[in-house]
């Protein structure tokens, strides 16, 4: 079930607000949202061989039980995707490995000076850091919300949690990430997302 | 320098895009969802309908390669010319003697198969299976009996369906043949390059067969390898289709699998038990095995490799044991071990339906970080990238050397079942016929190249369509050159030798381009 903007439904003539069952295909599965589910998995996982088996793993998984879905594709595609994910991260800790893949994580901008990467590089390797520190649904939520842009009812959905419980976490998780930052001389500016 | 969250975490989580390779994954993974999609949707429309089934069915039990379709996909299938039937296969042994006897009985909608050592009831949209001998039956969802939709017995059914399946039997008809039965119409259906052709004898006022002969060609003649004989509205014992009393579900028994051994390779840390080996009809081995996973959790990847009765090999993917879990209870498991269950991807192979030799041997990695890599991918182009693994880094236990009595001796079709749906049928048969042919071409087996060599090309066609490819054909037109100027064809082999030398070369090949060189050459062309 898609929600489009009022916007766009009052300009077709339909009764804003309502939603609007769009179709999901295999087709439109592969096609429309294999791009945001194997972006989401390999900014978990890092490995982008495994993510892209994850991620047809989770295709795979959503075309059998398309007549199942309820709600938004996203968040429920993303739920699948985070259960494999989670599943592949438990098999990693009991088999370490390193995927030279992940080690080119941090790349340098060819637009930059050598100084500036070497700051931005640490920056991120210390963000890094500090988001790993995070309880897991903590940072769960706030990567939902700051990379995939779900807002806190598409993020209840994905990590299976109450709307008010995903909006606690995020708080805290904002609260802790930003003194931390301040505390290893990370400047940020804090924005509401 | 100041940054927001957002930003901070765009930067630590760069976007990435997903690989060519894993869109074409992904294409191929919606076309099989579509295709299951679909033949459902024909099912429920058929039953609408009101009807369905196929003469042909049965001769499907006896044409070996449909035979082995039968155990892998099951399709809904109603007759709409007759109420009942009971329909006899025999098959011929080398010495003309009966070797086997498989009968079908057919009763409004429902079917019961016995023979091959089981006993399959259909009936209302559940398929139970019994083993011979045994009174435990499973039950399982299936959509029918055969592996094609047929529409009816009579001839004229049996054409429509042809026409439906893209079938191109060449027919001709022989009226008023006297017979032991009495006179009947004579249909013999043929098609270029086939080993095997089929003569119906068909009653007139009804357009119903009453016997069939499938006959194969043995090198000096037309032989009769199988005949079938029908009887039609027939009062059969409901007995027949009654329900099985004792049914044992999940239809996967734990049980019998943990009885199963054929088997053990003591290793260092443990035991590899190998459970069972299914092949399917289009040569994909199925291993079911058992590793103890908390002994062997962080071993290097392990591997399988099989070789066939003719000589080829098969490479594996990797796996794990480790991948598995005790405190994740997923999949099926024989006590505290789970079942693995492994597919391998036929690189090359022989005709499946054959009782064939196998030897299965496991390989385990010397060296910690040894990678393990088996699978071959297609690239969007169509271009085709072979990884083949280096076997010096392992050391090889033969695990399994046996001579396999059925083309699928496994007892496990859910998890074949589950295998197979991975990948679209189109590209495995383009595969494996492929394989067919590169094999038949080595040993100059003209027919068989004839025969592989328009499968694979109609393979490609369909896989083409399908928005994959384009696939070079010149090879193969080359090869269907040499084996129709051997059977005697040679304007159909002029044809094939016009169409190699105008199509182009993907992968030029000196061998080829100098047999293509040398046969327009011979042909003047």
């Amino acid at each position: 079930m898609t929600t489009r903007t009022a916007k766009v439904q009052i300009a077709q003539g339909e009764k804003p607000g309502v939603k609007v069952q769009e179709k999901l295909t295999p087709d439109i599965l592969a096609e429309q949202y294999l791009d945001p589910v194997y972006a989401y998995i390999v900014r978990r996982v890092g490995d982008p061989n495994l993510a892209e088996d994850l991620a047809i793993e989770t295709l795979q998984d959503a075309m059998r039980s398309l007549k199942r879905r309820r709600g938004e594709p996203l968040p429920w595609l993303y739920g699948i995707a985070r259960r494999k994910v989670v599943d592949a991260l438990r098999r990693r800790k009991r088999r370490p490995e390193t995927s030279l893949d992940a080690a080119r994580e941090i790349t340098a901008d060819a637009n930059e000076n050598p100084q500036t990467q070497a700051i931005r590089n640490e920056t991120m390797s210390a963000f890094k850091v500090l988001l790993s520190e995070l309880p897991e649904t903590q940072r769960e939520v706030l990567l939902l919300q700051h990379l995939e842009g779900l807002d806190v009812r598409a993020i209840a959905l994905v990590v299976g949690k109450s709307p008010i419980a995903v909006n606690s976490a995020l708080q805290r998780a904002r609260k802790t990430l930003l003194r931390r930052a301040t505390e290893l001389g990370i400047e940020v500016i804090e924005v509401n997302p | 320098m100041k940054l927001t969250l957002n930003d901070l975490f765009e930067a630590t989580y760069p976007t990435r895009q997903p690989s060519a390779n894993l869109l074409l994954r992904a294409r191929l993974v919606a076309l099989a969802a579509n295709r299951r999609a679909q033949r459902r949707l024909l099912f429920a429309r058929v039953m609408k309908a009101g009807g369905v089934l196929g003469a042909i069915a049965a001769i499907g039990l006896v044409i070996p390669s449909a035979r082995a379709v039968v155990t892998a996909r099951w399709l809904e299938g109603r007759l709409s010319d007759v109420k009942s039937a009971r329909i006899e296969i025999v098959t011929m042994g080398e010495n003309g003697h009966n070797s086997s006897k498989r009968t079908v009985f057919y009763d409004d909608g429902k079917w019961r198969l016995e023979g091959m050592g089981q006993t399959l009831i259909y009936k209302g949209g559940i398929m139970y299976s019994m083993r011979e001998g045994s009174q435990e039956a499973t039950a399982q969802p299936a959509d029918g009996p055969f592996g094609k939709t047929q529409s009816g017995l009579s001839m004229k059914a049996m054409f429509g369906d042809f026409a439906r399946w893209g079938w191109n039997r060449k027919v001709e008809i022989s009226r008023g043949v006297q017979t032991d039965q009495g006179t009947r119409d004579r249909y013999l259906l043929t098609e270029e390059g086939r080993t095997t052709q089929e003569v119906f004898y068909v009653d007139t006022a009804t357009d119903l067969p009453t016997r069939v002969e499938l006959r194969m060609w043995s090198g000096e003649g037309w032989k009769v390898g199988a005949h079938v004989n029908y009887s039609y509205d027939l009062k059969l014992a409901g007995s027949l289709f009654e329900t099985p009393k004792n049914i044992s579900n999940p239809a996967l028994s734990v049980a019998t699998l943990a009885k199963s051994n054929l088997a053990t390779v003591p290793l260092q840390r443990g035991n590899f038990v190998l459970r069972d080996v299914s092949v399917t009809n289009l040569g994909h081995v199925i291993v079911l095995f058992t590793a103890d996973s908390q002994r062997h959790a962080g071993w290097s990847p392990f591997c399988f490799r099989v070789t066939d009765n003719l000589g080829t090999k098969y490479t594996s993917m990797s796996f794990s044991p480790s991948d598995e879990f005790q405190n994740q209870r997923r999949g099926f498991w024989v006590g505290d071990l789970p079942v693995h269950g492994e597919w391998l991807v036929p690189l090359e192979f022989s005709q499946a339906w054959r009782p064939r030799k196998l030897k299965i041997e496991f390989a385990t990695s010397k060296g910690k970080m040894a990678s393990v890599v088996g699978w071959f991918s297609v690239a969007p182009d169509g271009t085709r990238t072979l990884h083949e693994p280096n076997w010096s880094g392992y050391d090889m236990h033969t695990v399994f050397e046996k001579e396999l009595a059925q083309p699928t001796c496994g007892e496990f079709p859910e998890l074949l079942a589950k295998s197979i749906s991975v990948w679209p049928s189109e590209l495995l048969t383009l595969h494996s016929e492929g394989a067919r042919l590169h094999y038949y071409r080595q040993r100059e087996d003209w027919p068989k190249v004839a025969r592989h060599g328009e499968a694979w090309l109609q393979a490609a066609d369909v896989f083409e369509a399908n928005g994959h490819g384009p696939w070079s054909r010149y090879r193969q037109y080359l090869d269907l050159y040499l084996a129709y100027k051997a059977l005697g064809k040679t304007e159909i082999a002029r044809d094939y030798l016009r169409r190699s030398n105008n199509s182009s070369r993907e992968f030029p090949d000196k061998e080829y381009e100098d047999a293509l060189a040398k046969a327009l050459r011979d042909e003047g062309l």
